[in-house]
């Protein structure tokens, strides 16, 4: 299987003269306290976002022509795209994203991908998750990180049972929506007297009652599912013994057809996650938030051409983006090599250009602080080529 | 004052014997169960083993070119890549043909459920769902999906009391498999089409089948091996959808097959075609690390999490006797006095508490019903018929007691008793599921409670409910 050449990257650096866009005000109390030790939340967003979407090359002689029907509006007009460098502009739909680059709270890497050179959803994401080459790893690279994290750091899957991602020898607690409305109080004490002796599962009763994972959102009813999770990771994430590893999932951009451009169905996906990002930075505070790293990944990009139901099909090189206040932002990082027919990946998809395990060890270890022998050892074994971005994290 | 004391330990191993029957190796215990073990819950978990049941409905192939509009409907919708007068269409009767795939799904997965709680066989359906479960297959695209609900009738069920190489056999040949771990697309790089088309090898089921399905990590094989393998599986692969004759069946391509016969764990097989991978199979599920890989598999699941050697041993032995008889190795397993020392030990899946809950308060099964249970068995963390790869679901405590997956396994006693009836006898099933091993505060908690369905959500959300 080919590795991505990894070869001269342009940082292009920001300018921008906006002004800085102050988080809302947050409604959760809980942010007071000082907050200890760098936290990391990764976001995976199953089916393939449209990266070309996401981070638009707009100042790309070939953008308005391949992407014909998806092509989003040039920056300052009508629903125009969020210019970011004078190249690359932000999808509208993206405000929160757009004001975190702003303030140099968020990098989008492009032409990242996982080293899969397949097209299967399935495969993609196992090989996304267990940080080797192959679909093949029962273990995945963030559980085998958490050893090598600061002790004491508890891991989270918010939103379905611990994923690949997080599966392996460490402990890791899941939260999952409740499917009916909570059981009374009453019922739940009588619970706590049934388990209290129990061998097995005394103990995770009590955290499961200790920790709120019997809290459902507290937002509002409007409220989507991503953004309840949001919600309940930056609660969780704020309680004294949180967990500083967390990790939240959003399906849904498996966009073959009607994908529409600053409208439609690809722009309600990206109003879905560039809310849930702003109620989980709002939740957890301006102080927690100065010490996060927000990962938003996705198993591969699509076509760069619009296919013949306007939409796109499974590609390679996808964009990933990094958010958060530990963020060395504002930047786009990217080895750009032009959207015309010679230059892309089998004459259909962005060229995968930047490993995305390059990402994951730069903020494994900048952030995270993991020692390098681990990352290359335990973490990533076999992936020496990628080498850790540098300058991702503020130091 | 002694024969006062020889009565209560007979009445108590009675209970054990009886609890271990519908519990541990059942799916919880309903009125029927209770009624049709009798006083010899032995004997009726070995008559379980050699029945005989009808292949219902779902496990029928789509008829020749059934599904085949489906199929092919969607697969146009993906690969249109240009604009046109038909794109349109395409978009149009897709969306048809993802509903109807929606359905096939949806129904499939009602139907796992249903049957498993209507059955009068519970520890056969467990035996189908363990084998289902060891040879794991995922619905990862439509033609996968479209096949997928049809895998366990055809391939697991009729072979649970049969040889364990017919049973693999029968896997190997299944489109669902092929398609899931793409075998069916591997192609011989010097045979016909390899040369022509320039194909080559596909590993995946191979490998599996070495890793997972027979002899086991560390059992002994090579990547060479894995390659051998792949390679004498070349040709073996099913119709296409449209076609009348072989659509969702098993066929073999000559054309596909890689030539030259195959050398494997040091043995040399000549070429015999289709027949080549059959004998190399058949090898495979009688060497004796499958015995061990899998005589292990069965105590850890069946047993506990950390098996006892001696059950491993029996099981293993019973295996290596009978060259892999499922039938024979199921009644050495049922007898196991390993069993009932571990009784309760082991926590139960959640799509098994789901399953045992419905039956242990005689609930009469409707399509809401089965819907509201897959949607909370989601909950929990195992969605019906979405294993997480081709290792299949994890099956120890450490896996499952999981703070959040616990809340939502006492949400689902709740919810289910809020579907209860005023027929329903929470009491009553408590005897049944719990016997006299369950701790007096629990007991109370459930003959104290204020209404029916208060009674019938503690015991399904009870500690000793989760486990079997």
């Amino acid at each position: 299987m080919a590795k991505a050449q990894i070869g001269r990257r342009q940082f292009l650096a920001l300018s921008c003269g906006t002004a800085l866009a102050s988080l809302a005000e947050t409604k959760f109390a809980f942010a007071a306290e000082a907050p200890e030790g760098p936290a990391l939340v990764i976001v995976n967003l199953r089916g393939g976002m449209d990266g070309l979407a996401t981070v638009v090359p707009y100042g790309d002689p070939n953008y308005a022509g391949t992407r014909r029907g998806l092509a989003l509006a040039a920056p300052g007009q009508d629903k125009g795209i969020t210019d970011l460098d004078g190249f690359f502009g932000l999808h509208p739909a993206l405000g929160f994203c757009g004001q975190c680059h702003a303030k140099g709270e968020m990098l989008a890497v492009i032409g990242a991908a996982s080293p899969y050179r397949e097209r299967s959803h399935f495969d993609a994401q196992d090989v996304l998750a267990n940080g080797t080459a192959e679909p093949k790893g029962r273990s995945g690279w963030l559980n085998r990180a958490l050893p090598f994290t600061n002790p004491g750091n508890g891991a989270l899957a918010v939103g379905s049972l611990v994923p690949l991602l997080l599966r392996g020898k460490a402990p890791v607690s899941s939260w999952i929506p409740p499917v009916t409305e909570e059981p009374d109080e009453n019922f739940l004490a009588l619970m706590d007297r049934l388990y209290a002796t129990d061998p097995l599962l005394g103990k995770v009763w009590q955290q499961s009652r200790d920790r709120n994972f019997r809290q459902t959102a507290s937002g509002g009813r409007n409220e989507n599912s991503f953004e309840q999770a949001c919600g309940i990771a930056a609660e969780m994430m704020s309680g004294e013994a949180g967990p500083r590893v967390v990790s939240l999932e959003l399906s849904g951009w498996d966009t073959h057809a009607g994908q529409g451009a600053e409208n439609g169905r690809l722009a309600r996906q990206f109003t879905v996650l560039d809310s849930g990002l702003e109620r989980l930075a709002v939740g957890i505070g301006e102080e927690r938030w100065r010490r996060t790293a927000v990962l938003v990944v996705s198993e591969f990009g699509r076509t760069v051409r619009m296919n013949g139901t306007g939409g796109t099909d499974h590609g390679t090189g996808g964009t990933a983006l990094l958010l958060g206040g530990a963020v060395q932002g504002g930047r786009v990082v990217n080895d750009w090599r032009g959207l015309d027919d010679k230059n892309l990946y089998e004459n259909r998809d962005l060229y995968p250009s930047i490993d995305l395990r390059s990402v994951f060890k730069a903020v494994l270890h900048d952030h995270m602080k993991v020692n390098r022998k681990a990352l290359e050892r335990d973490v990533f074994p076999d992936s020496q080529p990628a080498k850790p971005l540098p300058d991702l994290i503020r130091a | 004052m002694a024969g006062k004391a020889e009565r209560a330990a007979v009445t108590y191993s009675r209970e054990i014997e009886r609890l271990t029957a519908s519990v541990r190796f059942g799916l919880g215990t309903n009125a029927a169960d209770r009624e049709a073990m009798g006083a010899d819950p032995r004997g009726w978990l070995a008559d379980q083993i050699e029945t005989s049941i009808p292949v219902p409905s779902s496990a029928v192939p789509p008829s020749a070119g059934q599904e085949a509009e489906t199929y092919y409907r969607l697969r146009e919708y993906e690969r249109s890549v240009s604009d046109g007068p038909d794109a349109e269409n395409a978009r149009l009767s897709s969306q048809q043909s993802l509903l109807r795939l929606r359905d096939i799904l949806s129904e499939a997965t009602l139907d796992t459920l249903s049957t498993a709680v209507e059955t009068q066989h519970p520890f056969r359906e467990r035996l189908i769902r363990f084998w289902s479960n060891h040879f794991s297959v995922q619905p990862k695209n439509w033609l996968a999906k479209i096949a997928l609900p049809y895998f366990a009738g055809t391939a697991i069920s009729p072979f649970v009391a049969a040889p364990f190489e017919e049973m693999l056999l029968s896997v190997c040949r299944h489109p669902a498999m092929q398609i899931y771990l793409d075998s069916g697309r591997s192609t011989g790089p010097n045979s016909k089409v390899g040369l022509k088309r320039g194909l080559g090898l596909n590993e995946n089921l191979a490998r599996e089948i070495l890793e997972l399905h027979t002899l086991g990590v560390g059992g002994g094989y090579s990547q060479e091996d894995v390659i051998e393998l792949a390679a004498a599986l070349t040709g073996w692969t099913s119709g296409k959808p449209k076609d009348e004759e072989t659509a969702w069946r098993f066929i073999f391509q000559p054309a596909r097959h890689e030539p030259g016969g195959a050398t494997l764990l040091s043995k040399t097989y000549p070429d015999k075609g289709e027949a080549t991978a059959e004998h190399i199979l058949r090898d495979l599920a009688r060497h004796p690390s499958t015995a061990r890989h899998i005589a292990t598999k069965l105590a850890r699941h069946f047993i506990d999490d950390d098996p006892p050697e001696s059950a491993v041993d029996k099981l293993e032995r019973r295996w290596l006797e009978t060259q892999g008889d499922l039938g024979e190795v199921s009644r050495t397993l049922v007898t196991l006095d390993e069993a009932r020392a571990s009784l309760f030990s082991k926590l139960k899946q959640p799509g098994d508490l789901v399953v045992s809950s419905l039956r242990a308060l005689d609930m009469e099964m409707t399509p809401q019903l089965a819907k509201l249970a897959a949607r909370h068995q989601a909950a929990m963390g195992q969605p019906l018929l979405r294993p997480p790869g081709p290792q299949g679901w994890y099956d120890t405590a450490q896996d499952w007691s999981d703070p959040g997956s616990l809340s939502r396994r006492v949400d689902w006693g709740v919810a289910l008793a809020a579907q209860t009836s005023d027929s329903t006898n929470a009491r009553a099933a408590m005897e049944r599921n719990f016997g006299s091993l369950v701790d007096r505060d629990n007991r109370l908690a459930i003959e104290r409670a204020s209404t029916r369905q208060e009674a019938a959500a503690i015991l399904i959300a009870s500690p000793l409910f989760q486990r079997r």
